[in-house]
């Protein structure tokens, strides 16, 4: 089943021709091809696809992290890029939430510290953003281990707290890059369920790029990517979470 | 946000020890040399310094700094205090010499005889009896390091004997005379009683020292002097500065100096700069988290700076405070170092170093966060 594609307005995520090349001189490949792609909020939106087919470099110019060669990505209808680098930061650090393979939690910081962190970059007090960052992995079932430090969690935990780290500051999307890649299954299970139950609703879209067949099944839509090019696309899934 | 970054510092612990080692290196490096050649600057020009009420030093032409000795004819203080604008002029002998105790403990000495008549020239600072008592045959004044040099271990006391040149000399006064550039002893008597301990050529008169009129500039009268006498006569100020000039000129002493600090520059900053750029190269991923987070670059720079400053202000802190407890618990008023101290314009002057220390070796790394791209944390697989 593939999708029409929707105006800009409508969609979390608009891309249009989206063409994007990386490495330099006689190394410089194409990697996206005119991406055309729409994700929803509300949705849960699965981007796979083999491996070096583009699905991360589609997510890191989605999250602007990435500047196109051409074409247009449309966030909640903000043309990303057009604005300019500190604008996109500004804006990055409001609307989007990164949940990376490499979590990247910081060491120096316990749990709730790591998670304050988005809330504290955008200038909240720091009480609030304490409690706030408490409340949510309070939340995730993490409450004692509030006052860890990412080393002395397990890796579920601290996927836990990455998560978290990505939704504190409720971004309206989430960008998760395979997430389940370093769990058991059980454990990817879990973490999968924990995204749709604390991440996802009606304004917010949850994009997860995986190679994870295990997970698809959490999907609402699974966009399949190949060489640079969007294929089909998988919309009106059963939910097994849902 | 300022208190995360802190404590994201002190995560690296080895890291930050380097940083704040390599500071705290540099800093008492370059503080303790620079007060110990400040020290020494001032001990070369002490005796000018320590003849206060003094405002023109007279001396023989060839004459360039105050350990450079060429007597004069004691005639020329005649001629001195005939030249209009002189309030009056006096007589100072200079000689370097050696002193001997009963017990035969020697040490070289700074013989100074001043005007028999007024005493003009003895160190002001008396710690134990009268000036006027120099008046009594063999009377000689010892500073206090340079008795407790002779008598280590003793107390203070008036009356011990000297032998100076085989003729005995009695200790009637003890002073706190402003230390010496190269002697161990400071030892100041009358001009004839000087005269009689060191015997010397036709020519005596090693010094003389004016005061000029009321409201007259003193310049001015070094100038007249100068002119009618065919002497050299200078300000006390002048002279003190050319007799510090001449040793920087002409000695190893600014050189061995300056390529101590210079050192403690370059090896504090080869620290500070590697151990910097280590610390920034692991945590470019973190950084490149911040930028993801929503961190701009501006930000990342004043939070960056902010971890550098921390670091530099407790090297800092820890450098500047070793410098002061050596020269605290080092140079006391009766050591041999005494005189030398941490004056605040030369740890004003470290810490300026320091903070350009810093800043050029942040600096280095600064360009590593900029280019962080938060797109490495994609590609940077577990």
């Amino acid at each position: 089943m593939s999708d029409a594609l929707t105006t800009p307005r409508d969609a979390a995520i608009a891309c249009r021709r989206l063409v994007k090349d990386l490495g330099r001189g006689k190394f410089r490949a194409r990697v996206l091809h005119e991406v055309d792609v729409d994700v929803y909020a509300g949705e849960m939106t699965l981007l796979v696809g083999p491996s070096g087919c583009g699905k991360t470099t589609l997510i890191s110019t989605i999250a602007g992290i990435l500047k196109p060669e051409s074409g247009s990505v449309q966030l909640f209808g903000t043309a990303i890029d057009k604005l300019s680098r500190r604008q996109l930061t500004r804006f990055r650090g409001n609307n989007v939430g990164l949940v990376l393979q490499q979590l990247n939690l910081f060491a120096a910081l316990t749990a709730v510290e790591n998670v304050a962190v988005p809330l504290l970059v955008l200038r909240h007090g720091a009480e609030v953003a304490y409690a706030r960052a408490a409340s949510l992995l309070e939340g995730l079932g993490l409450v004692a281990k509030t006052h860890k430090y990412p080393a002395e969690l397990s890796v579920g935990e601290q996927q836990r707290v990455a998560i978290a780290r990505a939704i504190v500051h409720q971004p309206r999307l989430v960008i998760c890059d395979e997430p389940t890649a370093a769990l058991d299954a059980a454990s990817g299970r879990l973490v999968m369920q924990l995204l749709r139950a604390t991440t996802l609703n009606k304004d917010r879209a949850v994009l997860v790029v995986t190679h994870d067949h295990r997970i698809f099944p959490f999907a609402d839509r699974i966009i399949h990517m190949d060489d640079g090019r969007i294929g089909t696309i998988d919309s009106n899934l059963n939910r097994e979470a849902a | 946000m300022l208190s995360i970054v802190i404590k994201m510092l002190f995560g690296e612990r080895v890291k930050v020890l380097g940083l704040v080692f390599g500071v705290a290196f540099a800093t008492l490096l370059v503080a303790q040399q620079a007060g110990l050649f400040v020290g020494l600057m001032t001990r070369s020009q002490n005796v000018i310094a320590d003849a206060q009420d003094v405002d023109i030093w007279v001396m023989d032409p060839a004459v360039e700094y105050v350990d450079l000795i060429r007597p004069m004819r004691d005639t020329e203080l005649f001629r001195v205090r005939g030249v209009p604008g002189v309030a009056w002029a006096v007589p100072l002998f200079k000689a370097a010499t050696s002193v001997k105790t009963p017990d035969g403990r020697t040490k070289s000495a700074l013989l100074l005889g001043v005007d028999d008549a007024t005493l003009t020239g003895v160190s002001p600072r008396v710690l134990m009896g009268s000036i006027f008592d120099l008046r009594r045959p063999d009377a000689i004044a010892i500073d206090r390091v340079g008795y407790m040099q002779l008598w280590p271990g003793e107390p203070l006391r008036l009356g011990q004997t000297l032998d100076l040149n085989d003729r005995r000399a009695v200790i009637a006064l003890i002073t706190d005379a402003a230390p010496a550039f190269s002697a161990q002893v400071i030892i100041h008597t009358r001009y004839s009683q000087a005269l009689a301990y060191v015997p010397t050529g036709r020519n005596q008169l090693s010094f003389i020292l004016a005061k000029a009129v009321p409201g007259a500039d003193a310049a001015d009268v070094a100038r007249a002097i100068a002119s009618r006498t065919g002497l050299n006569a200078m300000t006390a100020q002048e002279f003190s500065s050319r007799t510090i000039r001449y040793y920087l000129k002409h000695t190893g002493i600014p050189i061995s100096f300056a390529t101590t600090i210079l050192l403690g520059i370059v090896v504090g900053s080869a620290i500070v700069g590697l151990t910097f750029n280590m610390f920034v190269t692991d945590n470019l991923p973190q950084y490149a988290m911040l930028k993801v987070i929503g961190v701009s670059n501006a930000r990342l720079i004043g939070l960056v700076l902010l971890q550098a400053a921390v670091v530099g202000l407790i090297g800092y802190a820890i450098g500047i405070g070793l410098a002061a407890l050596f020269f605290e618990y080092a140079c006391t008023p009766t050591s041999a170092l005494r005189g030398f101290n941490l004056p605040w314009w030369i740890a004003t002057g470290v810490a300026a170093t320091i903070t350009l220390l810093i800043l050029l070796s942040t600096l280095t790394s600064l360009g590593r966060v900029l280019l962080a791209q938060p797109a490495m944390l994609f590609w940077t697989k577990r």
